[in-house]
């Protein structure tokens, strides 16, 4: 690998990752195994947010023209989230594309990666379907946010009303992530849901 | 008006400035559709073009003061004896090397987005209409309060 990428990850761990205002922000980055050019991320939902009490994890790719070009990132933890692909974790977020900077770090990305789930954006959306939820029936989306933070990332908000929904598309043979998403998808809407899966 | 903004999917809070860029861009959008040829490579802006060569020669190296106990914020390590550095405009400095990677493919500032010019006319005459646009938002803004207030 680019020797410029490698020192540069290595001085981001020694300066700025370890910090700890990082602690106190509540994100981490981890390497794995000896290699710097694959890291994985650590977000804490923020506070006041459908995602609080939620622990996140990220896949970053760091490529051989770092700083030169963003790292690749992607959400490992399933999240219900505007910006977010609910199916893949893919990203939509300017600075991890175009509005990149060669000064910024992987600290950068992970507290404008809080903020964003703190401050969706839906009118730029990676997962049009959330972004609709999220605009037309916002109590249904921060219910639904919630319920994937409780199942996925280990939130504290059980929902006994969605399990029980969930169960019902299980007990008609269907995967439990498959239901959840299709659950999800129609609002919670049971017979619509079924009609779409079984069409 | 209102249906030339709702052809163009302008929502009415969107924040000003990214309703600007919106429209300037779809503009430029229409223009294309309008002559594919005169408007050739319409750009989709993915990536901003590099900062011209003539410019990025008129940089300045800063005297070696400056650097002393500094850090090149795109390498993070610290200036040592005999590096070369260079000044941005808006004086921040990085790395000679450095500094002109980063401007091979992108024209502003790593640290505050200062812009340098580009050689890509469809991106000047794009930044020339946002900023256009937005000076006569400003007016706009300005008369309405004086009248108002």
């Amino acid at each position: 690998m680019n020797n410029i990428a490698t020192q540069r990850i290595k001085r981001e761990f020694k300066e700025v990752i370890k910090s700890e205002e990082l602690a106190k922000c509540s994100i981490k980055v981890d390497l794995i195994g000896d290699s710097y050019t694959e890291l994985k991320g650590e977000i804490a939902g923020p506070p006041d947010t459908p995602y609080e009490g939620g622990t996140f994890f990220l896949e970053i790719k760091v490529p051989e023209t770092y700083p030169f070009n963003p790292p690749k990132v992607r959400f490992m933890t399933k999240i219900w989230h505007p910006n977010i692909s609910s199916v893949t974790g893919a990203i939509c977020l300017d600075i991890l594309k175009d509005q990149w900077a060669a000064a910024m770090t992987l600290r950068t990305v992970l507290l404008s990666l809080q903020a964003l789930m703190a401050a969706a954006e839906p009118d730029d959306p990676q997962d049009a379907v959330v972004a609709k939820q999220y605009k037309e029936y916002p109590e249904i989306f921060a219910k639904t946010a919630s319920h994937w933070t409780n199942v996925y990332a280990g939130g504290p908000n059980k929902n006994s009303e969605f399990d029980t929904k969930i169960q019902r598309l299980i007990d008609m043979g269907i995967e439990r992530d498959q239901a959840r998403g299709a659950l999800s998808t129609y609002n919670w809407d049971l017979e619509r849901a079924t009609e779409q899966l079984f069409s | 008006m209102a249906s030339y903004f709702d052809e163009l999917h302008v929502e009415e809070d969107e924040m000003p400035t990214v309703r600007l860029e919106r429209l300037t861009r779809e503009t430029f959008r229409m223009l294309f559709d309008h002559d594919p040829a005169r408007y050739g490579d319409i750009i989709n802006f993915q990536n901003t073009p590099p900062a011209s060569k003539s410019e990025i020669e008129k940089l300045k190296a800063p005297s070696f003061e400056e650097l002393i106990d500094e850090q090149c914020r795109i390498c993070l390590s610290q200036y040592q004896l005999n590096d070369k550095a260079l000044n941005m405009p808006c004086n921040h400095i990085f790395h000679e090397n450095c500094l002109k990677t980063w401007l091979e493919k992108s024209n502003f500032c790593p640290l505050c987005k200062f812009e340098l010019k580009t050689d890509n006319e469809m991106y000047e005459l794009y930044k020339q209409e946002l900023k256009n646009r937005q000076s006569r938002e400003d007016n706009i803004a300005q008369l309405h309060d004086s009248m108002f207030s």
